[in-house]
C-alpha cells in the first residue's frame, strides 16, 4: 500500500494567501479612506446643523428686536429718557437761578426801619438812596458827634454787612453838619 | 498594469490628502467662518435683546419720573415771572401808585434783554497783610473771604424806572407791597428825598419762559390809574418804625381769582 504524505506546506500557503488577500494593502487603504470620508462627512453635517441652528436663532432674535411693537416702545423710551435728561438740566439751571434770587438783597421797609430806629433824635435824614446792594444815607445834625454815634449804632445793629462813615462838613448857612453814611446790605438766606 | 506597494501607498496618501483638502476647503473652513460670523451676529443680537428686555420695563418708571420732574421744574419756574411787556408790568405798579396817591412824574422802561441773574450782593474784601495773616493763623480765627451765590444761567431782564412824588410813609409802604409780590422783581434802585418828596424807583424784572402756563397771569381790561400826591405832603416820617407791611399786601401774586391789587378788578388775573 502506497503511503500518502501530508502536504502541510500547501495547506499553510493556502491559508497564508487567504489571510494576505483579506488584509491586502489596497483593502486597508479603501477602509481608511472610507472611514475618513465618513468622519469628514459627519463633521460637515454637524457644522451644517450648527450653522442652520445659528441662522434660525438669528432670525428669531432679529424678528423680536426689529418688531414694530418693540421698536415703537424703544423709541418711546428713548424720547422719555431724553426728556428726563433735559428736565434734569432745566431743573439744575432754574434751581441755580432761584438760589441767586433767594440770596439776593431785598431793599424793603425793614431796611428803612433799621435806619430810622437807630437815628439819634437830633439827626435828620436828607436823602435815603439805595442802589445795587448799597444804601446811602444823607444826614444833617447839629453836633459833630451825631454821625459817629449813628454810625456806631448801625454797626451794633449788625443788620448791614459794612457801615462806612467818611466824615462830615459844616454848612454855615444852615448852621448844620452834613454827612453821608454808606451801608452795604447783606443778602438773604 | 500592476502597482508596487510603494506606489499604492503613495497613491493612497495623495488620495487622502486630496480628500482632506477638498473637505476642509470646500466645506469645513467656509462653514467654520460662517459659524463664527453667525455667532458674532447672534451675540450682538442677543445683547440687543437683553438691552431691550431690560429697557422695556423702564417705560412706566420713566413716565412717572418725567411727570415728577415736570412738576419739579414747574414749581421752580413758578418762582420766576413769565415774560411780560412794559404795559403788563404797569398793571403791577400803577395800582400801588394809585393806592398810595403818588404822582408819577416820569417812567422809563427798558426792552427785555438776556441777562445772568444777580442778587446785588456786594462782596466786601477784607484787607489782608502779612501780620494779620500770621495773627489769624495763630488764633485760628481765619476770616473767610466774602462770597455769594452765582449762576451762569441766562434769562430775560427788563428794567422799569419811575420817578414819583410822595411822602416817606407811603414810600415805605410801597416798598413793602413790592416785597409782598414775592416774585422775580427786585428793587435795584430806590431813593427818597426828604427835601422834595421825590422818589426814584428802579425795578429789575427777571422773566423766563415756561413749560406750561398754568397759574400764569392774564393782563386784561383797562385800568385807570389815579394819584396826584394831593394828600401826601412831603416828610410824613411818622409811623415809619412800625412793623413792615403796614399797608397790607397787595396780593397781586396770589393764586386763583382776581388779584385785587386795589380791589378794582381789571388788573392782573390768575388763570
Amino acid at each position: 500500500m502506497k503511503k500518502n504524505d501530508m502536504n502541510l506546506l500547501e495547506r499553510y500557503q493556502e491559508i497564508h494567501k487567504e489571510r494576505t488577500n483579506r488584509f491586502s494593502a489596497s483593502r486597508i487603504y479603501i477602509v481608511i479612506l472610507a472611514g475618513t470620508l465618513l468622519i469628514l462627512g459627519a463633521l460637515t453635517l454637524q457644522l451644517w446643523m450648527t450653522e442652520n441652528g445659528l441662522k434660525s436663532d438669528i432670525t428669531t432674535l432679529r424678528q423680536y428686536n426689529e418688531s414694530a411693537q418693540v421698536q415703537t416702545k424703544m423709541a418711546e423710551i428713548a424720547v422719555l429718557k431724553e426728556n428726563v435728561k433735559s428736565l434734569d438740566t432745566m431743573l439744575a439751571e432754574i434751581k441755580s437761578i432761584n438760589a441767586v434770587f433767594d440770596s439776593a438783597v431785598r431793599f424793603n421797609s425793614y431796611t428803612l426801619d433799621v435806619l430810622y430806629s437807630t437815628l439819634p433824635t437830633n439827626v435828620k435824614f436828607t436823602k435815603i438812596s439805595y442802589s445795587e446792594g448799597i444804601v446811602k444815607v444823607e444826614l444833617s445834625g447839629t453836633r459833630p458827634s451825631d454821625f459817629s454815634n449813628y454810625s456806631l449804632r448801625l454797626i451794633n445793629e449788625a443788620y448791614f454787612k459794612t457801615v462806612t462813615y467818611s466824615g462830615y462838613t459844616f454848612d454855615t448857612g444852615a448852621n448844620l453838619y452834613n454827612a453821608t453814611i454808606e451801608c452795604v446790605m447783606k443778602g438773604g438766606n | 498594469m500592476s502597482l508596487s506597494k510603494r506606489e499604492q501607498f503613495l497613491l493612497f496618501f495623495m488620495g487622502m490628502v486630496a480628500v482632506l483638502i477638498f473637505f476642509i476647503t470646500i466645506f469645513i473652513l467656509p462653514m467654520n467662518t460662517s459659524i463664527n460670523n453667525l455667532k458674532t451676529q447672534k451675540s450682538t443680537l442677543q445683547s440687543q435683546k437683553d438691552i431691550i428686555d431690560a429697557t422695556l420695563p423702564q417705560a412706566a418708571v420713566l413716565k412717572t419720573q418725567q411727570i415728577t420732574k415736570v412738576a419739579d421744574v414747574n414749581a421752580e419756574l413758578a418762582k420766576i415771572e413769565s415774560p411780560l411787556l412794559a404795559s403788563e408790568f404797569e398793571r403791577w405798579l400803577l395800582p400801588l401808585t394809585t393806592k398810595y396817591d403818588m404822582r408819577v412824574v416820569d417812567a422809563k422802561f427798558s426792552e427785555p434783554a438776556l441777562s445772568t441773574p444777580t442778587g446785588n450782593v456786594v462782596l466786601v474784601e477784607e484787607p489782608t497783610y502779612g501780620l494779620k495773616t500770621m495773627i489769624e493763623a495763630y488764633t485760628k480765627d481765619v476770616t473767610l473771604p466774602d462770597s455769594t451765590v452765582t449762576s451762569k444761567s441766562v434769562l430775560m431782564k427788563s428794567n422799569y424806572k419811575y420817578t414819583l412824588m410822595t411822602n416817606y410813609k407811603r414810600f415805605r409802604g410801597m416798598l413793602d407791597d413790592i416785597a409782598a409780590w414775592n416774585t422775580s422783581f427786585f428793587v435795584t434802585e430806590a431813593s427818597y428825598s426828604f427835601a422834595t418828596g421825590g422818589v426814584v424807583l428802579g425795578i429789575d424784572a427777571y422773566t423766563i419762559d415756561k413749560i406750561s402756563y398754568d397759574g400764569d397771569k392774564l393782563y386784561q381790561g383797562d385800568y385807570s390809574a389815579t394819584g396826584d400826591n394831593s394828600s401826601g405832603g412831603i416828610i410824613g416820617l411818622g409811623g415809619s418804625t412800625g412793623s413792615s407791611g403796614s399797608t397790607g399786601s397787595s396780593g397781586s401774586t396770589g393764586s386763583g381769582g382776581s388779584a385785587g391789587v386795589i380791589d378794582d378788578g381789571s388788573t392782573i388775573i390768575s388763570k
